[in-house]
């Protein structure tokens, strides 16, 4: 079953980074083209940046709620602790090992938004961003990680934790949304600071704050932030996305380490 | 010393208590049968010696250690199931590696584990693709494979089939010749009574009945002697006006000879006194009767 989401995992990734490339090299009208020649120096971040305002979090939560919870359905959660592993151990070789897989498909995207750039748009530039931009990426990334890894080791069960780390997701997307729209029609800061301190704001703005300071580049960082931008301040970002990783590892290490191992759930 | 000592376990869920302070010692080098219907708490109490669940008060400990904080000990804790779930993604093999790196005994003793339980050639399918028995017998290798000084089993012969079960009895016998302390918990009572040095029942969260076989069958059945001789007549005769002899029968050219007290010595000595030549002497051990009245008493008792 892992085995199996890894690969779909995969083949969404490759399909998605070389469609994204395929597709840009295929706009051949003379307005787009001429776009695009001024752009050609920066195309590698659209396939770094794209995925962020969503996919990478759906991977995220797809790998982090089965985490736990397929251990349980199983029931090979038992194997493993009748052995000289402790819970702590455990449950931080699993934490750890799924965020990984998480980083590594990351990685596979920015090699392949790298290699597909260079191959279609020519030399790329200003790639000394390029580790500061993985490393704000895989930041922002562990908030929803955390919320899925936490939903399933509380719920056990990987279908519902999955929908319930999405509906997180999304709502909270939606969420901030409707709160910026309510605060630009009452002329009030406060909705954007609830909006702000959603989950979905650091972990979805913190790279594009990053990318933000790459020379000539704030109209790829725009065109690929899918939803509409919130301002806010990267230490905002950074303290937001802390407090939701730790509030989620908290609990879900409480969780495992002083609730019952069930016999096999399901 | 105790190989399993569990003192005053107490575990109650929203609508029962499934452990309602069970004391229980197991020496080491023997083998110890726990008993009781479907919910008694076998498994409740397997699960908190093993640190799978919390009980809610009282001491476990294994080995002389603590499994909850002391986890090095399961390093010589080895555990099977019932119905094993091992990770289907692995092969057998790779199982017992990974079995043997974590509990850092090494690997040469897989191809040995492997041929005890006849699971040699299947040792490099996915797990997946076994069957119940083999997965069975996969982790009973695995719970072999460092050699460990306790084997808990939980019905561990639920989807064997009769020819494992039998070699399973070999294994044990061999296991606790090497002074393997084994936790044995089962519905078999014929391989309980055979391999069993000491028995508990359980009910309901609590040990009602504990001894050796021979002790229960006597507290709930009573000593049953049967008894083999050239004139069962004679036999009868003698045996019935004996005050400490509660009933006789014949059955099947045999005398059966029901005792309200332990004197079979007395019962054989009057015998051979009266000139009956006894051919065969021997206590009946009908550990499944008394584990039925033993259950029944605990349920009429509350």
């Amino acid at each position: 079953m892992a085995r199996r989401k890894v690969i779909v995992m995969v083949a969404i990734t490759l399909l998605f980074e070389v469609g994204i490339y395929v597709i840009l090299s295929q706009l051949k009208t003379p307005a787009i083209e001429q776009v695009l020649s001024q752009l050609q120096g920066h195309l590698w971040l659209v396939g770094t940046m794209l995925p962020l305002s969503l996919l990478l979090h759906f991977i995220s939560i797809s790998i982090s709620s089965g985490s736990m919870s397929e251990e349980y359905e199983q029931g090979t959660v038992d194997f493993f602790l009748t052995k000289p592993v402790s819970r702590t151990d455990f449950v931080l070789g699993k934490f750890v090992g799924g965020y990984l897989l998480v980083a590594l498909i990351y990685l596979l995207m920015v090699v392949l938004s790298l290699i597909m750039s260079i191959v279609f748009f020519g030399p790329q530039q200003d790639l000394g961003y390029l580790a500061g931009l993985i490393g704000s990426v895989l930041f922002s990334a562990l908030p929803f990680y955390s919320i899925g890894f936490m939903l399933g080791e509380v719920l056990r069960r990987t279908t519902i934790s999955f929908l319930s780390s999405s509906s997180v997701l999304i709502g909270s997307i939606l969420i901030g949304g409707v709160l910026v729209f309510v605060s630009k029609l009452l002329s009030s800061n406060l909705f954007v600071q609830i909006a702000i301190a959603l989950p979905s704001w650091g972990a979805v703005e913190l790279p594009f704050l990053y990318a933000s300071a790459i020379p000539n580049s704030s109209l790829i960082v725009q065109a690929v932030e899918v939803f509409p931008s919130v301002a806010g301040s990267v230490e905002a970002a950074v303290l937001y996305s802390i407090a939701y990783f730790l509030s989620a590892c908290i609990i879900a290490f409480f969780s495992f380490t002083r609730r019952d191992i069930p016999k096999r759930i399901s | 010393m105790y190989a399993v000592e569990l003192v005053n376990l107490h575990k109650s869920y929203s609508d029962r208590n499934a452990l309602d302070g069970v004391t229980l010692n197991v020496r080491e080098g023997r083998i110890f049968s726990l008993l009781g219907p479907n919910g008694a708490g076998k498994t409740t109490l397997i699960r908190s010696m093993l640190a799978l669940i919390f009980p809610d008060s009282g001491r476990v400990r294994l080995l002389g250690r603590n499994p909850f904080s002391e986890r090095f000990v399961m390093k010589r804790v080895g555990y099977v199931q019932e119905l094993p779930n091992l990770p289907p993604f692995m092969n057998g093999r790779e199982l017992l590696q990974l079995s043997a790196r974590v509990r850092g005994c090494g690997e040469s003793r897989i191809r040995e584990v492997l041929d005890d339980v006849g699971m040699t050639d299947h040792a490099g399918r996915k797990i997946s693709k076994y069957s119940k028995g083999m997965v069975q017998r996969l982790a009973l290798a695995e719970a072999m494979l460092c050699e460990p000084e306790l084997l808990v089993m939980d019905e561990p012969t639920i989807g064997m089939d009769p020819a494992l079960n039998l070699h399973l009895r070999e294994i044990l016998d061999a296991l606790k010749k090497k002074g393997t302390t084994i936790f044995y918990s089962s519905h078999q009572l014929d391989e309980v009574r055979k391999l069993s040095d000491e028995v508990a029942i359980m009910y309901r969260g609590r040990i009602f009945a504990r001894g050796t076989p021979e002790e229960i069958v006597k507290q709930y059945v009573g000593i049953r002697v049967k008894v083999s001789a050239d004139n069962i007549e004679e036999a009868n005769q003698l045996l019935s006006d004996l005050p400490y002899v509660s009933s006789t029968s014949k059955e099947g050219g045999k005398l059966q000879v029901v005792l309200k007290e332990d004197r079979r010595h007395d019962l054989l000595k009057a015998l051979m006194e009266g000139g009956v030549r006894v051919y065969d002497f021997q206590m009946e051990m009908e550990l499944e009767e008394a584990y039925v009245r033993a259950i029944q008493e605990a349920r009429e008792n509350g």
